[in-house]
């Protein structure tokens, strides 16, 4: 007679009777065993530019083979990719691309990384996993999009596969998590110290929302958490918010508050601030924080000009953290 | 949305459809094999089982 199982791979913990699916909807108790419904069935599958994750300090100007599963762990109600985040995954019809595949589709399109990106990655654990190791024995770098909402166990044991993650940080405080994500604001913080110490290329997100992240307080609180405890070098990406999904109540993210939300991380001592999702004249670009000068240019995902040479800046030789070649 | 805007996004809306064009016939091998053949069953990791 088969059991009930407790999923550990996310700090949902969720326990599962025969024939029940956690809360990310692809992964299930089946006879009294954990399984993964999306394995090699991912929904979503294109060539992107490294710039659109975003992640902006690792290899510029490359693509990036990107792949997604149904399925997520959190319910964000602003989530602009909630037909297949929030889908359960019979009724996305997938692609079938084991992981081999995706390897040779990615060599096959002049992708330089393979992405984890659009929905949930943490979902698709062995998916990832397994793809990750192919990739890298194929010399292919590894990018893991993330809402880093998993347990430490699991995280360590992946993070060495991977080259560089963006970790959205949707606010600094928990009742925000909770209300608006069906999470909570811990583990993630978490998350961004484990990789921060184990030396993955690590980038942070932060979707800005009228009414609900964007005061004063709560930016400055944010911006002081990443400078005091993952450094002054992690860049930053203000994203801006759209309605969608279940919240359309409010309009889009206006332009001076992600301007205000830039000064006040520069503010708070990070040295690598950017803000996407809307076009700017120079809010794509990293300056040196030595000479000021604009080191990689882009206009959205395209790069214009890069001044970086053997990871410093051409201009005063100061070195600008990442993984540039 | 002002008709910038909505042109804009109509574009970007091709542009992801021609993407997913391009790897259509990755789909299910042509025939959809109905709700539960979408599905894996790939033994997963990071999990215990409980008593009782």
């Amino acid at each position: 007679m088969s059991g009930s199982v407790q999923c550990l791979l996310c700090p949902h913990t969720c326990r599962l009777e025969e024939g029940q699916r956690g809360t990310c909807r692809v992964r299930m108790n089946l006879d009294g065993e954990l399984v993964s419904l999306v394995y090699g069935r991912p929904v979503a599958a294109h060539v992107d530019p490294v710039e659109k994750k975003p992640v902006y300090h690792y290899l510029p100007g490359t693509k990036t083979f990107s792949i997604a599963t149904a399925g997520c762990n959190l319910g964000c109600e602003f989530c602009q990719n909630w037909e297949i985040s929030q889908a359960a995954p019979e009724d996305v019809p997938p692609y079938r691309m084991e992981p081999g595949e995706v390897v040779s589709r990615a060599e096959e399109t002049g992708c330089s990384s393979v992405a984890y990106t659009y929905t949930e990655p943490i979902v698709f654990y062995e998916y990832v996993e397994d793809t990750a190791r192919l990739a890298r024995e194929a010399g292919m770098g590894n990018i893991m999009v993330t809402a880093g909402y998993i347990n430490e166990g699991p995280l360590r044991e992946l993070a060495p596969l991977i080259d560089a993650v963006n970790v959205d940080l949707k606010s600094i405080r928990d009742d925000y998590y909770r209300t608006v994500c069906h999470g909570t604001v811990g583990p993630v913080l978490n998350t961004l110290e484990v990789l921060r110490e184990m030396g993955v290329w690590l980038e942070v997100t932060n979707l800005v929302v009228p009414g609900l992240n964007d005061s004063e307080e709560d930016l400055e609180e944010l911006c002081s958490w990443i400078a005091d405890n993952l450094g002054p070098d992690v860049p930053l990406h203000f994203s801006r918010f759209f309605p969608t999904y279940r919240m359309t109540d409010r309009p889009p993210t206006p332009l001076q508050t992600l301007e205000r939300a830039g000064e006040i991380a520069s503010g708070a001592g990070l040295r690598y601030v950017y803000v996407g999702n809307v076009v700017t004249s120079r809010g794509d670009d990293t300056f040196c924080p030595e000479c000021g000068r604009a080191v990689v240019r882009r206009d959205r995902f395209r790069i214009v000009e890069n001044g970086i040479e053997d990871r410093r800046c051409a201009e005063c030789g100061r070195e600008i953290p990442g993984v540039w070649q | 949305m002002d008709r910038r805007r909505f042109l804009r996004r109509a574009a970007a809306g091709l542009a992801g459809l021609a993407g997913l064009g391009a790897l259509w016939p990755l789909r299910t091998g042509g025939e959809d094999p109905g709700r539960e053949g979408r599905l894996s069953r790939r033994r997963a990791r990071h999990y215990r089982k409980l008593a009782g």
